[in-house]
């Protein structure tokens, strides 16, 4: 039941965290107009609404309002408050006009408020979790559900269907080796493609069960499987990071997919084995309907029930490890603002305590809640 | 049905691992860039700018003695207008502009000898020395050289008819060759993707070989052997792991048997929470803390010192000074222990219960057989055989763990190695040292299978499902 109210508080301030610290205030009234910034800046940059000069490249601190209602917290995660640079701390002496003005967990080193950071790293952690959870999901149900499904023997493909495929495969395989574009190559690969695609639609129509061929799937799957679990995450993510030239929080999410889609593949896969010899999806098949419908809508239901968990497990895994490569200081664009980059900074100063305490302390809760719903959902499983 | 399975499994792991050492080489490849200028750049402190056409052969030579003269892996898949000895071309601003000619034009052999009589006509044009025709001549060919544009060349072609007379000849024949390849053009069948096989003689192979004989390559950075570096890395990171494992074992065991005998009440769901919570507890984040506490010697940690472990090392480690390693390395120990602990509390704790209930266990109450028989002789036994393959999972995890903890305590680990080594750009050191790893992991998880099927004999393989039931 808590632990449902935590996720609520998160997903609060993952959406509304702008809301809740912001150096632009909510309602102000500046040369005589009024204007609702925060409310306003996405319009803004969208080019929907026009502000005056002084907002758009002014400091929102040093503007002087007729009228203002600031923000909770009068800080942008960006914000830099040059008059307490250099880490104070929550309990230090700190340069303000106001008890509203405070920084209620310190400054870091270049003078950012460490709370309204911590306030963003919410929608960071959350994003990264949510994203790369997704993009394993549909990659580890994909893979996962057709060597489950088919195994080694039952997909079969006529011969011409096959010789379609291995052509288009040749085609892919030649266009990515040669750096994916350059204009004559493009040119041929699509006349290569399209005489290819040509024959495959020829063989579709081409009745030749006499001259199938099984593809070996599964084998196939369970060696990419295989090969990727080899390498542990963390190194597996920082092998390939080196290879995009400014990777951002959308690179490191694509790449911590590219290494969970393994486990949640293995657990659809044995899933899909256990279902498919199962007498209603015999008879489904009996029944004649199309194989695709029969994974879709007969299978995958009753599969996802074990697969939430390993989502939950997930979900924490890849927060872990964002938070990991953000305090090792890897992969992360500089000005990246997340848990793991605010205590990267207690590197260089191990004395500002509140810069590794209250991120981590997030990281923490995050990761308990989602292990203990985990847990929660596998007690309750075999319940219902 | 047994050999079946070990022949198929083996062959599928070797595989696998040979497709990484692939994707890990052409990694090492594509991340470190154009080894030969950094290299040359190290060496003449960052001025090493060549011209085209003065390039190849200095380039070329640079090449060999690093040993990149080969083509890089077994095969090559190019379009057919493409000589299959392509790769023989060093120099990258060389290869980028024969390739957009070769492109417009189709025809190695005449991409090939303009490129020649470029050459020649820029030897020629050093050799003789005629002040203004010479100066001109220079700069145009230096020009022309970068030209991957053929109208552009064309036109750069024309010029006064003053400047041809000391080299009319040279001049000619470049004409004839830009007329015929400002005509030429590649037909649709030059497209047609063909391979070219090389043989073992290729980069690949001879990086491949050397891996297994051992011989890692040497570090980008300091020139050391990377096969040293991981040698005095490796002891560390053993050590803290091993005391790690051990001390969780030591800690659970008894805990989670303990859990799982007594009867539950409200107290044990909440020491449940607290190992789950234990569990969650993110290593770093601990270890951040306690090196913060560590830093002050007034709270007691004065046992701790960031700056010791070299002097350890120097100074003969465990077997000299066991009490001053035990002391140093406790803090990292700790930081990795408790998760572990905490995680096969709760496992140990599940499987012993799940044992517990079993209908031979039951069976073997009814008959009499006390308390402790029964849990040290039928139950534990039956308990920790999925241990068997956790262990496996666990080696890779620790390692992963390890990595932000060494880093914290500044123990110079594998983990510092290869946070180190990225910082600083080393790449040998880091593809290596993950093809190890990789290698340690699948080794493992191939070692817990069989051992699995070894001590328990209700598993068996089913060798057309490729995996165990």
């Amino acid at each position: 039941m808590s632990i449902r109210y935590f996720f609520i508080v998160v997903i609060f301030f993952a959406l509304f965290g702008d809301w809740i610290a912001n150096e632009k205030p909510f309602y102000c009234k500046y040369n005589g107009i009024n204007y609702f910034p925060v409310w306003e800046s996405p319009m803004v940059k969208l080019g929907l609404k026009k502000w005056p000069a002084d907002f758009q490249n002014g400091n929102w601190q040093d503007l002087n309002f007729e009228k203002q209602i600031k923000t909770l917290i009068p800080y942008s995660p960006e914000t830099i408050d040059r008059k307490n640079l250099g880490l104070k701390g929550p309990f230090d002496h700190q340069q303000i006009n106001s008890l509203h003005d405070r920084h209620w967990m310190g400054t870091d080193r270049i003078g950012r408020d460490v709370l309204s950071g911590w306030i963003r790293g919410f929608r960071m952690a959350l994003s990264v979790g949510f994203l790369s959870v997704l993009m394993a999901g549909i990659t580890g149900i994909f893979f996962g559900g057709i060597a489950g499904f088919y195994g080694n023997d039952r997909l079969k493909l006529s011969l011409f269907k096959a010789i379609f495929l291995v052509g288009w495969i040749i085609g892919l395989f030649f266009w990515i080796s040669q750096g994916l574009a350059t204009h004559w190559q493009n040119k041929f690969i699509i006349y290569w493609q399209c005489i290819w695609l040509m024959l495959g639609v020829i063989g579709y129509y081409i009745p030749s069960r006499s001259f199938s061929i099984a593809l070996p799937v599964d084998w196939t799957i369970n060696l990419m499987v295989q090969a990727i679990d080899a390498i542990p995450s963390l190194f597996f993510l920082l092998a390939f990071l080196p290879l995009i030239k400014n990777p951002g929080i959308i690179d490191v999410i694509i790449l911590i997919a590219c290494v969970r889609w393994t486990g949640i593949a293995r657990l659809v896969r044995a899933e899909f084995l256990r279902i498919r010899d199962l007498e209603y999806i015999q008879s489904a098949k009996l029944l004649g309907i199309h194989s695709f419908t029969i994974c879709w809508k007969h299978i995958l239901p009753n599969a996802l029930g074990s697969l939430w968990i390993t989502f939950a497990y997930s979900f924490a895994g890849a927060i872990l490890l964002e938070a990991y490569l953000g305090y090792l200081g890897i992969g992360m664009p500089p000005g990246t603002i997340s848990w793991g980059s605010q205590m990267q900074q207690v590197r260089e100063s191990p004395s500002a305590w509140w810069l590794a305490v209250f991120p981590g302390l997030a990281i923490f809760l995050f990761l308990f809640s989602l292990q203990k719903m985990g847990e929660k959902m596998e007690s309750t499983r075999f319940k219902i | 049905m047994m050999l079946t399975y070990l022949i198929k499994r083996i062959s599928t792991l070797l595989l696998s691992l040979w497709l990484i050492s692939v994707c890990l080489f052409f990694l090492q490849r594509y991340v470190a860039g154009d080894i030969v200028m950094s290299q040359n750049k190290a060496r003449t402190n960052g001025t090493f700018y060549l011209h085209p056409l003065e390039a190849e052969k200095v380039y070329r030579a640079e090449a060999q003695r690093l040993n990149l003269q080969m083509p890089p892996f077994y095969f090559s898949l190019k379009a057919s207008l493409f000589p299959d000895t392509f790769y023989q071309i060093q120099y990258p601003e060389a290869v980028r502009i024969q390739q957009e000619l070769l492109l417009q034009t189709g025809n190695w052999s005449l991409v090939q000898s303009y490129f020649n009589t470029l050459t020649t006509f820029y030897e020629n044009v050093k050799r003789i020395n005629q002040p203004a025709q010479s100066v001109f001549w220079k700069k145009k060919l230096q020009e022309m050289a970068f030209l991957s544009d053929l109208s552009i060349i064309q036109s750069a072609m024309v010029v006064p008819a003053e400047m041809s007379t000391p080299f009319t000849e040279d001049y000619r024949k470049l004409t004839v060759i830009v007329k015929k390849m400002v005509v030429s053009k590649p037909s649709f069948f030059d497209w047609i993707p063909v391979m070219h096989w090389y043989g073992l003689n290729n980069q690949y192979h001879a990086w491949f070989e050397n891996i297994l004989a051992g011989d890692f390559g040497t570090s980008a950075r300091d020139g050391r052997l990377v096969t040293d570096k991981l040698k005095e890395a490796i002891p560390w990171t053993l050590w803290v792991n091993g005391l790690a494992i051990f001390f969780a074992y030591f800690f659970s065991l008894p805990l989670g048997i303990l859990m799982a005998v007594i009867p539950h009440k409200s107290w044990t769901s909440w020491v449940n929470n607290i190992l789950l919570a234990l569990y969650a507890l993110p290593a770093f984040w601990v270890a951040s803390l306690l090196l913060y506490q560590a830093t002050l010697p007034s709270y007691g940690f004065s046992f701790f010192s960031i700056s010791a472990w070299t002097y350890l090392q120097q100074n003969g480690g465990f077997s000299e000074q066991p009490v001053r390693f035990l002391l140093q390395v406790s803090l990292p120990v700790f930081c990795m222990t408790y998760g572990l602990a905490a995680y096969l509390t709760s496992y140990i704790q599940s499987s012993f219960s799940k044992v517990l209930g079993e209908p031979y266990i039951i069976y073997a109450r009814t008959k009499g057989i006390s308390g402790f028989r029964l849990y040290f002789k039928h139950v534990l036994p039956n308990a920790l055989l999925p241990q068997i393959v956790f262990i496996a999972g666990i080696i890779p995890a620790l390692v992963t763990g390890s990595v932000a903890v060494e880093v914290i305590f500044n123990m110079p680990g594998m983990g510092r190695l290869l946070i180190d080594s990225i910082h600083s750009q080393d790449w040998p050191t880091v593809y290596s040292f993950v093809l190890l790893i990789a290698v340690l992991t699948a080794l493992g998880l191939l070692l817990s299978d069989f051992l699995l099927v070894l001590s328990d004999p209700r598993i068996r393989f089913s060798a057309n499902k490729n995996e165990a039931v």
